[in-house]
């Protein structure tokens, strides 16, 4: 499972995997909801990956103050990327 | 390894931008202008280090302000000064040659002379008004409160001979008494003349005036010797107080200045101006009930209604200037990256910071403004390091951490190059320490397939953060970082003229609910998808598949 990626859940939701990043041991992925026609929507989430025997389970982040601190890890990673990119031009 | 090493940077800026903001946050700083913050943070980002120092340079500044309290100035001002007049009326005292009269139409005598313009030097320099009046109805207040409680304790009168003292002592002590106290407080505070530089200048004249009407006077040589010494004592006052002021100006102005280029100021004075009007408003109504309640009372009297009337008497404490020691003392323990910095330029005292490891996660206990600067003491070491050699690692709480996997965390960060393909590559074994047996590990996934949204991944990705700022982590890193995002990426990518009032908008709601401490409501967060749901829509139709960065 890695970015790029579209995840189904057994919930039958889906979701387009967007960025992830590993804190604390503990992999997050920051995704955008897939409406029926797998088309993004406005809505987004952030969840904590577990595997268990092998196999990967999502679970949206509730803590706040871990919540925050993710966001500000996906959000300044993307304002590297565009740095980076800038730079490259 | 080229891939590797742009991972490590990116992580430390990454890193950077983060400590800095988590600063101005835990500093009780509150960002007023997010395009400056915004454009500071692009700064750490590229590597420029100069916004955190002038950021370390504002909480220094705001230290020497808050040791420069103009009020503590003014007080001890005014008792130098006090204690120095007091010296010169028991010099003149002392004096054995006889008084002249200056004055015989008035039939004043030298001494009624000194006596008069001592009289107004200390009036106008406002030391007459001691708060002594405050005190004394402060305790005639406390004397009828004693009354009201050894009467609730007296067993030997009637009930009713009871409520009648009762409501007698409660009228003293909620009329007389508390006008008594209030009306010294005026006084008081008609004395407590503001002590500018101006005002200095005056009192100089003033002081001077009075020297010059002793010197006139018939007096004993030690006397004059006295008198000399004494107003010279007076000039050094006046001259430090000035310097004070001087010094203290020039603080505020550098203050000002910086706290302005960096788009931040204090919020604890406000939010502390806010508290003290709102127990003022209280107190106001409780005061205005009580009296006419108890008035009408008819039943025995309870210690709980004392102890409302005692409310009362509670004086409210002059707002000070909050002290940074205070706000770090409430701060939990975190964990702190060392950075490899060695030194502090404005420290006095440098720690050996050799036995500590580059990168190496360590606990802090406790944090201490020292000549100015913040320092950390950190856990298993007696030093107190200066905080600039270390980036804020970890606000991930500690519960969420087994023993087991704090140790293999602290391993992992100690790694090198090679251990960081451990964090990227999926490692079943280290991940399963992580739930425990009854935790709810959420859905599990089904099916994984390669997806192509026909967008590129950095317009997803802000878009997916700009949901959840505006939708559930609604808080001023998360906006700060959003507003780079929008100001680096999408105004430069694509044509968002159409969309710009939409973003404005959403940043402002951010901007006042931020100031506010509001609540996001469930309408707020039906707002911005709805207003996401329309940048989306914009987006898709202009099928922006040739974006740039579309891989990562």
């Amino acid at each position: 499972m890695e970015i790029g990626n579209m995840v189904q859940l057994e919930n039958n939701n889906k979701y387009y995997l967007v960025d992830e990043t590993v804190q604390n041991d503990i992999k997050y992925f920051l995704a955008n909801k897939l409406d029926d026609k797998e088309k993004i929507t406005a809505d987004a989430v952030i969840f904590k990956e577990t595997i268990k025997d092998g196999e990967s389970y999502l679970k949206e982040v509730q803590d706040e103050e871990i919540g925050k601190y993710i966001l500000s890890v996906f959000t300044t990673t993307l304002i590297n990327e565009i740095e980076d990119e800038k730079k490259e031009d | 390894m080229n891939l590797e090493l742009e991972k490590k940077k990116r992580s430390e800026r990454a890193s950077k931008i983060h400590s800095f903001i988590k600063s101005i946050e835990n500093n009780n700083y509150v960002i007023d202008d997010f395009t400056k913050v915004t454009k500071l943070t692009e700064r750490i980002g590229s590597g420029d280090d100069t916004p955190i120092t002038n950021f370390t340079t504002l909480m220094n500044l705001k230290h020497q302000l808050d040791s420069f309290d103009i009020e503590n100035l003014s007080k001890d001002f005014r008792d130098e000064i006090r204690l120095a007049l007091e010296e010169v009326s028991k010099y003149m005292k002392e004096n054995t040659k006889a008084p002249e009269v200056v004055d015989e139409r008035n039939n004043l005598t030298e001494i009624d002379k000194f006596n008069k313009l001592l009289n107004e030097v200390k009036v106008k320099a406002g030391i007459v008004l001691s708060i002594d009046r405050v005190k004394e109805a402060e305790e005639n207040r406390e004397k009828t409160y004693q009354k009201i409680i050894n009467l609730s304790n007296n067993t030997e009168i009637s009930s009713e001979e009871k409520m009648t003292e009762y409501k007698r002592l409660l009228n003293i002590y909620n009329g007389p008494n508390l006008e008594a106290v209030t009306a010294a407080k005026n006084i008081t505070a008609r004395g407590n003349v503001n002590l500018t530089d101006e005002k200095i200048n005056e009192l100089v004249i003033e002081f001077n005036d009075l020297y010059q009407e002793i010197m006139r006077m018939n007096l004993d040589d030690q006397v004059k010797k006295n008198m000399i010494d004494a107003f010279s004592k007076i000039a050094k006052i006046c001259t430090n107080y000035k310097a004070d002021l001087s010094k203290r100006k020039t603080y505020q102005n550098r203050y000002e200045k910086l706290s302005l280029d960096l788009g931040i100021s204090y919020k604890d004075i406000k939010r502390k101006d806010k508290k003290q009007e709102e127990i003022k408003e209280e107190k106001k109504s409780t005061e205005e009930t009580n009296v006419k309640d108890k008035s009408d009372e008819v039943e025995p009297i309870k210690e709980k209604e004392i102890e409302e009337v005692k409310l009362d008497a509670i004086e409210e404490k002059p707002l000070e200037t909050s002290d940074l020691n205070k706000i770090f003392d409430n701060e939990e323990k975190f964990n702190v990256v060392y950075n490899g910095n060695v030194k502090n330029p404005l420290g006095e005292t440098v720690p050996d910071t050799d036995i500590l490891e580059v990168g190496k996660n360590y606990t802090v206990e406790d944090v201490k403004i020292i000549n100015g600067i913040q320092h950390y003491k950190l856990e298993g070491f007696d030093a107190m390091y200066d905080s600039s050699v270390f980036n804020i690692f970890d606000i991930v709480k500690e519960e969420e951490l087994s023993k087991e996997a704090t140790k293999e965390n602290a391993q992992i960060i100690d790694n090198t190059e090679e251990d960081l393909n451990v964090e990227i590559t999926e490692e079943p074994e280290i991940i399963d320490a992580k739930y425990t047996k009854n935790e709810d590990i959420g859905k599990k996934v089904k099916v994984v397939k390669k997806f192509k949204p026909g967008l590129g991944s950095k317009v997803l990705k802000g878009i997916a953060l700009v949901s959840l700022i505006g939708a559930y982590y609604f808080t001023p890193v998360a906006f700060v970082s959003a507003a780079i995002w929008i100001y680096a990426s999408l105004r430069d990518r694509f044509d968002i003229k159409d969309s710009k009032g939409l973003f404005d908008a959403i940043f402002k709601k951010l901007k006042e609910n931020i100031r506010n401490s509001k609540e996001i409501t469930d309408e707020d967060k039906a707002k911005t998808k709805e207003e996401l749901e329309e940048v989306l829509s914009d987006l898709n139709e202009k099928e922006l598949t040739t974006e740039k960065g579309m891989s990562r």
